[in-house]
């Protein structure tokens, strides 16, 4: 059976995550099967109704949880998702995550039992009010956090304050400095120009087509508290650039904090301005195995002490 | 000691020979007595009920009544959307209908579900009255949060006067669920703000450090103990939180363990935490539950550390997993062998075991963490060595400590998992109770009978005669004949006359007569090295 690709779509309160996803529905909902999770929860879902009024057709699932801030609360989100899935089998999932809520934790959920078998972590997107940006970036550490796992950022609402774009990318790239930064306004552009929705497989370093359902294709997440040597964290991310189709995320070690990219044997590792996280690193190739890949990390984080 | 007993000790930084245990039972009570989640929130029965199952199975020392942060909400005049597998959710806001901070009032006792909720506390309270009760309310932050909505992160920007008041109602509002949770009998007030992961310390301390500050002295002068409970991202505000100066702190998988005790520890404060919650409680096995609790236990030590999950236990938690913490937490021999089991990772080398109990003895292999330290350990030991003489040498027994690596290699390859066990022959046969004398001689005797019985089908062998010539030869044949004869036996005979072949096999003078025996020691496989090493030494 075909992978489904799983998107994530985080940012700010208020940042334009609905208008950026209603702008890719009303872009591709006739050519695909297209299914949203929604998860900010209001007695009148205002965000779903302004989907609806793409008039296009796509499935929509209202995660009872409100604002998913904390683990405890996605245990049921991994039955309904699978209980979809077996009954609409769409050809891609969107997650429109609360503004508070954890992304890493909802890419761990993907690796669940019931899940691993059927979707995989395609892209993760950080929509950035750049109005607010300044505001709360350093106040408000969940805004932090949706930047450093983002794959792509758009700068959104950019015709409020252009004057400010330059700091709030510098500021971005000591956070994340690995994302493509993407500048838009009402998320217009976002999906016409880099069509990061479709090209989720431009990391496999396969032309854009359907195949972004590989059957093989597993995402994991590891999350490790220790510290790691600079060399052993080197030995495990070359070792498994080899499988991987793409290795990215943040580890603490020994010399500070770095972010890490990979895709197939080419490696970058940056360092990143100190934060208060710790090691996550999300892994995308064929057949991974989560459980086998966090003992041995944090094997070599013991070797470390 | 009793588990009350056990958490203030532990509360209060004394040194304990085992780790108390607070597994967070919220609305995973309702799972073990069959009832959804609505349903459990709104009886009394069921949370009585639910808790008491929780109690039963995994022996706590300390135990919530309720988990759920949107009780005060809901009494504020909050809606809330019911489901079937969690907590209910807000998904209305007062602030933002009209309604002015003035205007709410601090719940009465008698209001909206909390008649159920302290009939729940008074219930359990007289039932164990030996458990630690937790009682646990809604933090300033995520009540006004509920009150407000998101438009609260806005708000701490631009109006901060407008959320210092209503974090100042949130705060009155935490007192009073206070009262009524230590009116009814509760020993610990657990106030809840995950929130405050959200923001970084300045932010804390600006809003969050008064009135939480309060609500911890309140309590302290109501002579209960108190605890903040945070989950997430919450690394940044740890020394905040401290310097509230509650009694505990309590945090989940995204902090490590060792620096919360160090910061906590540093301020005299005791600590709490942090299970997996998905990836091992909910979605784990037993023994990653067990793996997981040993890694917490050896962080937090027997200091001011109490075992508990990160936050409110997913309803589907399988309670097998909870089981296994339980199990290990108040067993220290049981850690010891997860401890064994762990470095299993270390790429272990598992034996070929497939051909074990091949030789002519019977083998008896004891599993122990080591006869010295484990008294269960001990006494089996004793029970086989008792018997061994019993069988005149024909029982050979070892014991295998997996206190040594060879040891857990051994362990591992017989996939025995429970200490102590013992192995006959290979093949696991007692685990855990040390068995009855008869009944470890009738397990050994019958392995004797089997392997006897092959023994007998399996018996052949040939003479081999070296003779100076045919006559010689001649006369021992007839001789050889006649037993034949005799006995009804008869087995292949080779003779040798040939002089070169008599110096090659060194025999002096003749005749010689070597009786060669073939016992069937294996068939159909390769065996092991380890195999033929027993057989090499009957020789």
């Amino acid at each position: 059976m075909k992978k489904i690709p799983f998107y994530l779509v985080t940012g700010f309160l208020g940042s334009g995550k609905t208008t950026l996803i209603k702008q890719f529905i009303e872009l591709h909902a006739d050519s695909k099967k297209i299914a949203i999770i929604q998860n900010e929860f209001a007695e009148v879902n205002i965000d779903s109704r302004e989907l609806r009024e793409t008039g296009k057709s796509f499935g929509l699932i209202e995660m009872n949880n409100g604002s998913v801030f904390c683990v405890c609360l996605l245990g049921s989100f991994v039955r309904s998702l699978a209980d979809f899935i077996g009954e609409h089998h769409p050809d891609l999932i969107i997650l429109e995550a609360s503004g508070l809520s954890d992304p890493i934790s909802i890419s761990q959920m993907i690796s669940a039992p019931a899940l691993r078998n059927s979707l995989w972590l395609a892209h993760t997107y950080t929509i950035v009010d750049v109005l607010n940006f300044q505001k709360t970036i350093e106040r408000v550490g969940r805004n932090t956090h949706q930047i450093r796992v983002a794959d792509t950022i758009v700068l959104n609402k950019i015709d409020l304050a252009p004057e400010s774009i330059p700091e709030i990318r510098s500021k971005i790239l000591l956070i994340n400095p690995f994302a493509e930064v993407i500048e838009s306004s009402f998320g217009r552009n976002v999906f016409l120009a880099g069509m990061k929705f479709h090209r989720p497989v431009e990391m496999m370093g396969t032309e854009e087509t359907d195949s972004a359902g590989r059957p093989d294709v597993d995402s994991v997440v590891i999350k490790v508290m220790k510290p790691i040597s600079t060399e052993k964290l080197d030995r495990f991310i070359q070792k498994y650039s080899l499988i991987a189709y793409r290795i990215k995320g943040y580890a603490t070690t020994d010399s500070g904090p770095v972010a890490i990219q990979t895709s197939f044997e080419h490696t970058e590792i940056k360092h990143v301005a100190a934060n208060p996280y710790n090691t996550e690193i999300v892994i995308i190739g064929p057949e991974i195995d989560q459980k086998e890949l966090q003992l041995e990390f944090e094997y070599l984080c013991d070797q470390h002490k | 000691m009793t588990g009350k007993e056990l958490i203030k000790k532990t509360f209060k930084l004394e040194p304990t020979d085992v780790i108390p245990w607070v597994p967070f039972v919220g609305v995973h009570g309702a799972s073990l007595i069959g009832v959804n989640a609505t349903q459990f929130l709104h009886s009394s029965d069921n949370i009585v009920d639910g808790i008491s199952k929780a109690v039963e199975l995994y022996h706590p020392d300390g135990i919530p009544v309720l988990f759920d942060l949107q009780l005060e909400a809901e009494l504020l005049g909050c809606k809330l959307n019911w489901a079937d597998e969690n907590p209910p959710a807000v998904i209305s806001h007062p602030l933002l209908e009209g309604k002015t901070i003035e205007d709410l009032l601090v719940p009465e006792k008698h209001e909206g579900r909390l008649p159920v909720v302290m009939d729940a506390t008074l219930r359990l309270r007289a039932k164990y009255p030996d458990l630690a009760l937790y009682g646990l309310i809604a933090g300033p932050f995520t009540l006004a949060l509920h009150l407000l909505g998101t438009d609260i992160f806005m708000k701490l920007f631009e109006d901060p006067e407008y959320v210092t008041r209503l974090f100042a109602f949130c705060k009155r509002v935490a007192n009073r669920m206070a009262d009524y949770y230590i009116e009814a009998g509760c020993d610990v007030i657990a106030v809840v703000d995950p929130m405050t992961s959200q923001i970084d310390p300045a932010t804390f301390e600006m809003f969050v450090s008064p009135p939480m500050t309060e609500i911890f002295e309140h309590i302290r002068e109501k002579g209960a103990l108190s605890s903040f409970f945070v989950c997430g991202h919450a690394q940044q505000n740890i020394e905040v939180m401290c310097r509230c100066k509650p009694d505990n702190v309590s945090i989940d998988e995204n902090i490590p363990l060792d620096y919360v005790k160090d910061i906590a520890l540093g301020h005299n404060i005791s600590f709490g935490g942090n299970l997996q919650l998905t990836v091992v409680l909910l979605m784990g096995t037993p023994e990653d539950a067990a793996f997981n609790a040993l890694d917490c236990i050896e962080l937090g030590g027997n200091r001011g550390f109490i075992l508990s999950p990160g936050c409110d236990l997913p309803m589907g938690t399988p309670s097998e997993n909870l089981i296994a913490v339980s199990n290990l937490v108040k067993d220290p021999y049981e850690q010891q062998i997860v401890k064994a089991m762990t470095r299993k990772s270390d790429s272990l080398k598992l034996l070929n075991m497939k051909d074990y109990g091949q030789s002519d003895k019977v083998i008896v292999d004891i599993i122990t963490l080591d006869s010295e330290s484990c008294a269960p350990c001990q006494y089996m030991v004793e029970a086989v060595k008792k018997i061994a003489p019993h069988f005149e040498g024909i029982v050979e027994w070892r014991e295998h400590a997996i206190k040594q690596m060879a040891g857990v290699t051994f362990m591992a390859s017989l996939m025995v998992k429970n200490i102590p066990t013992i192995c006959i022959d290979g093949k696991i046969s007692f685990v855990s109770q040390i068995p009855p004398k008869n009944e470890l001689i009738a397990a050994i005797q019958k392995r004797i009978n089997e392997k006897l019985k092959l023994k007998i089908q399996a018996k052949k062998g040939e003479f081999i005669a070296f003779c100076k010539d045919d006559a010689e030869a001649n006369v021992l044949k007839s001789r050889i004949e006649t037993a034949f004869l005799q006995t009804g036996k008869r087995i292949d005979v080779i003779y040798v006359t040939d002089p070169v072949k008599l110096a090659e096999h060194g025999f002096a003078q003749t005749p010689t007569i070597v009786l060669k025996k073939y016992t069937l020691k294996s068939q159909g496989k390769v065996p092991s090295v380890d195999v033929i090493t027993e057989w090499l030494k009957e020789v």
